[in-house]
């Protein structure tokens, strides 16, 4: 068992008041980041670096220590008095503090699963008017726009790209300029006023599909959205093979770099001409993506991550510029990766937890990300706890007979009628094969037409007869050596002009996928000590997870037995979270303590994970699940 | 029926089903009724457990009803074995298993092992996690005739290789037949690191580890080399198996 944190351990209260409420967080997080993690919104403009002095708190009792910025922002009396900056103020032990009432309310919007997200872009664009210099001023240029800077709270550092940059453009601009900072970085100048132009891009880099969002930073409004297969996928389907790529060829690694950055670099340029946007106007970039993803995206070799142990060579927030990283925008540009909670948990489920905020709230909440690896995360705000599964390719509709990925002609959905059974067909064409949410929703209308046993065994022939009406029942067809099929569609009927059919060994494919995520949240249960019952929701998150039907997924025990209601498809939750990351610096900063704070379980390490795989190998009995079986369905 | 054709019969039919304290009485009664054992293993459990192994091969069966077969298989061998010795009924073989180095996947090397073991082969399971160097020791102190190889995960596919290098440089590479198997491997891959064999699943590994004995010159025909009482346990399988289908049709 591997586990990040002592469970439960450790943890130091951190009250604030007026508004009385308490968190508790591992001792040395800031007092500014333990009140995000709240949501208790905290003045800053200089993105907790220790600079605009707006953080201020005052503490009342526990944890007295001042810091070197402390004693440049406050006199005596009011350190005396214990005024404090909140984003330099680490919490060691108990604290009670007060935080003064905010200037104004805060621009706020609501993203993810009903989540209110305060936004504060890390990216600031200030419009100056310099003084141009003279015989007795003999400032350089950029000591005076530092200077100028200094008023509005920011102290700047210029790379080498940005000072090479600057003679021009203040001279250019007749020192009317606008300045972009992002955290402490001075990134570009700009001539004239164009404060009201700033963008930013957030990044769902998937193992097969990759998604981009230009947003305006100012508004939060998204600018565009597309996406794209990632451009690996020939190199395998799931991560490991992707790594032995890299291991079996000399050049294997820099050419899935080279690849994922193509990828991202079209996607890039389609969007900014969608939104009518320059290169140089996008300042910042966050990307959520799995551990090997975010390895090839920066270059860095993932081996260990294929092999046991499982080590990636950082888990943490790695920050780089656009220029190193490789992506046609500013050069200056920082980009971020959202941090990992361990080799098979990464940066897309940190994302997911920003998005549906599972980890801050009360209530006891699953989050599962079905998918060829699957991602489970369980808890609330008193304790979480995170698990991969993995679970195969069969969700995406591999090493199925007839299985295809969701794509025009793939069947996903399916409901079994007295009369027959209806198709609904991507496209409205006729079907010539099924997709991962068909699988789950046949073999789950078969379990409840009682054509299926629960242990996964089609019916015979002659028992279908009596079961069902004969317009059914004939489609359960055997070969010579016994092997039972499904058919959903005869020849006459498809598209290929062959039957599509449900093979017995398709259906045992799914249940040692579905197994495998159903055993991962059996353990993860198990270590919290939660029952169904005790789940206020359940979140399917991911490309797949957000299109099946979550009353499939409950009669094939994908997913514990809660009412059906509590059962939410959240769509892209990755994507939304790095949307989350970007538009909201408070929100970030939760991200960044989040590997911390959320327990990571590694199955290969938990003898108990056999147990539990082996007993739900098998679908739930009807009745267990508060159903009973019916001959003809009318509609889920 | 005489009871011994019964208990025969019902043999058969609880360990297909998995019903491992049923297979353990009619064993003890068997045993009391001074049944000759080779006849109960032969004519009854292994017949069962070899029509276990083609369910699961067709798919009507899944591993969680294999396992349960093995598991009432394996508590009438309990009764069994002291009995077998006595008689000196020899393994047709032995078997070195385990899964490669980094790879913890266990379930499909531990499906193989009890259709082995159920067909007579004596089975030296090393686990998982085995480096090479201790696939090397094994062998030179097990002396098997046959070591099989199992890994899930393609990053680790390639131990097969290191394995079978480790075991040539040790000189112990002639000695013994090597199969190979697991989720991602292939015969060609199989053959690209010069193993003997492959197998997709546990009948089919049955199936390979028989023939590579018999290209090694064993005679595999059941219990050594009594060939008389090699044909008489085929008839008396057969027997069982005649039964069984009238036994159904009487249903
Ligand atoms: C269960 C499982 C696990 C369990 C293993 C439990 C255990 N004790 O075995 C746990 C959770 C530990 C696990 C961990 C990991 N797993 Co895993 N796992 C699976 C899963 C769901 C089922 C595998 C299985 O047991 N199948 C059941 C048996 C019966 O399969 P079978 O192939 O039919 O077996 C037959 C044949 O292979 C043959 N056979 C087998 N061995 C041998 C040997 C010989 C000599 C012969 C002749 C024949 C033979 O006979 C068997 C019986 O009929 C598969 C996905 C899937 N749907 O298959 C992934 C899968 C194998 N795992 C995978 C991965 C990536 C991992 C991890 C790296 C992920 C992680 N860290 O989260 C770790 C690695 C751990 C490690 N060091 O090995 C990947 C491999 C991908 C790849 N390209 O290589 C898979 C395919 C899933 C996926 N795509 O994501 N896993």
């Amino acid at each position: 068992m591997t586990s990040t944190a002592p469970p439960g351990t450790s943890k130091v209260s951190i009250e604030f008041r007026p508004h009385d409420k308490v968190t508790r967080v591992p001792p040395g997080m800031t007092i500014f980041n333990a009140a995000n993690w709240i949501g208790l919104p905290i003045d800053s403009t200089c993105g907790a670096k220790g600079t605009c002095g707006k953080c201020k708190v005052r503490i009342l009792r526990g944890h007295n220590g001042t810091t070197a910025a402390d004693r440049r922002i406050f006199t005596e009396e009011e350190l005396a008095d214990g005024w404090r900056l909140s984003c330099r103020s680490e919490a060691q032990e108990d604290v009670v503090c007060e935080v003064p009432r905010l200037m104004g309310n805060p621009k706020a919007a609501l993203m993810g699963v009903d989540r209110h997200v305060i936004l504060n872009a890390n990216v600031h664009k200030i419009p100056l008017t310099l003084t141009p210099p003279t015989l007795e001023d003999q400032r350089s240029d950029f000591s005076r726009l530092r200077d100028a800077l200094a008023p509005e709270g920011f102290e700047v550092e210029a790379s080498l790209t940005t000072l090479r940059q600057l003679p021009v453009v203040l001279r250019k601009g007749q020192w009317q300029v606008t300045a972009v900072i992002v955290g402490h970085e001075l990134v570009s100048v700009e001539e004239g006023d164009t404060s009201g132009r700033a963008f930013g891009l957030a990044f769902d880099i998937g193992t097969t599909t990759v998604v981009g969002m230009l947003l305006d930073l100012n508004s939060g409004a998204p600018v565009a959205v597309l996406s794209t297969l990632n451009g690996q996928a020939v190199h395998g389907a799931d991560v490991i093979s992707r790594i032995s790529h890299t291991m079996m060829n000399d050049d294997g690694l820099s050419q899935l770099n080279e690849v994922i950055l193509r990828t991202l670099n079209g996607l890039i340029d389609q969007l900014l001409q969608e939104g009518g946007v320059a290169p140089h106007e996008v300042y910042e970039v966050v990307t959520a993506g799995n551990a090997t993803m975010q390895h090839l995206f920066l270059g860095v070799d993932p081996e260990a991550i294929g092999l046991e142990p499982f080590i990636p060579v950082v888990e943490e927030m790695v920050q780089a510029s656009a220029q190193e990283v490789g992506l046609e925008i500013l050069p200056q540009a920082q980009v971020h990766c959202l941090p990992y909670l361990g080799a098979y948990v990464g940066a897309d489920l940190v994302a997911g937890l920003l998005a549906t905020g599972l980890a801050q709230n009360d209530g006891v909440r699953l989050l599962v990300d079905v998918g060829t690896n699957g991602e489970i995360i369980l808890g609330s705000a008193e304790r979480t706890v995170a698990t991969a599964a993995p679970a195969g390719p069969a969700f995406e509709g591999a090493q199925i007979q007839d299985g295809m990925r969701a794509s025009e002609g793939a069947i996903e959905a399916v409901t079994i009628a007295p009369d027959g059974i209806e198709l609904q067909v991507i496209g409205d064409v006729p079907p010539i094969g099924l997709c991962g949410s068909g699988l789950l929703d046949v073999v789950a209308q078969l379990r409840l037409c009682g054509l299926m046993l629960p242990s996964g065994r089609f019916v015979k022939a002659d028992e279908a007869y009596e079961l069902v009406a004969p317009e059914l029942a004939r489609r359960i067809i055997a070969d010579e050596e016994g092997r039972r099929s499904f058919v959903l569609a005869w020849s006459e009927e498809s598209g290929s002009d062959k039957p599509i059919v449900l093979t017995q060994r398709d259906v045992r494919e799914l249940q040692f996928a579905k197994g495998s995520i159903a055993g991962g949240i059996d353990v993860v249960m198990q270590e919290l000590g939660v029952e169904a019952d005790d789940l206020v929701e359940i979140y399917l998150a991911g490309s797949f997870g957000s299109y099946i039907n979550p009353q499939s997924a409950r009669i094939i025990g994908l997913v514990p037995p809660v009412p059906v209601e509590r059962i939410k498809a959240v769509g892209n939750a990755a994507g939304e979270g790095a949307k989350i990351a970007l538009l909201s610096f408070r929100e970030r900063q939760v991200a960044r303590s989040l590997p911390q704070i959320v327990e990571y379980h590694e199955l290969s390490g938990r003898g108990d994970f056999n147990d539990s795989f082996l007993s739900v190998l098998q679908f739930p009995e009807l009745d267990s699940l508060g159903m009973e079986r019916i001959a003809a369905i009318e509609q889920l | 029926m005489s009871r011994e054709e019964e208990i025969k019969k019902g043999l058969y039919e609880h360990t297909l089903v998995g019903e491992a304290a049923e297979v353990i009485e009619l064993t003890q009664e068997g045993i009391d009724l001074g049944m000759d054992p080779l006849d109960v293993l032969f004519g009854a459990l292994i017949p069962s457990l070899q029509e276990v192994g083609r369910l699961f091969e067709i798919g009507e069966y899944f591993v969680p009803e294999m396992l349960v077969a093995a598991r009432a298989m394996q508590g009438a061998m309990g009764l069994l074995r002291p009995l077998l010795v006595d008689k000196g009924a020899e393994p047709i073989g032995k078997v070195v298993m385990l899964t490669v180095k980094g790879d913890v996947h266990d379930i499909g090397k531990n499906l193989c092992n009890i259709m082995l073991e159920g067909e007579g082969f004596d089975i030296v399971d090393l686990g998982v996690n085995v480096k090479p160097e201790e696939v090397v020791e094994a062998v030179q102190e097990h002396q098997p005739q046959l070591v099989g190889f199992s890994a899930f995960l393609t990053t680790t596919m390639p131990f097969f290789k290191s394995n079978l290098t480790a075991l040539t440089d040790a000189g112990l590479r002639d000695s013994i037949r090597v199969m190979v198997g697991g989720a991602p491997v292939t015969q060609e891959y199989a053959d690209s690191v010069g193993a003997d064999g492959f197998a997709p699943d546990a009948s089919s590994a049955v199936r390979l580890a028989k023939e590579l004995m018999t290209e090694m010159g064993y005679d595999i025909s059941m219990g050594g080399d009594d060939s008389e009482g090699a044909s008489a346990l085929a008839t008396a399988v057969q027997a069982v198996e005649e039964m069984m289908v009238k036994g159904h049709e009487d249903e």
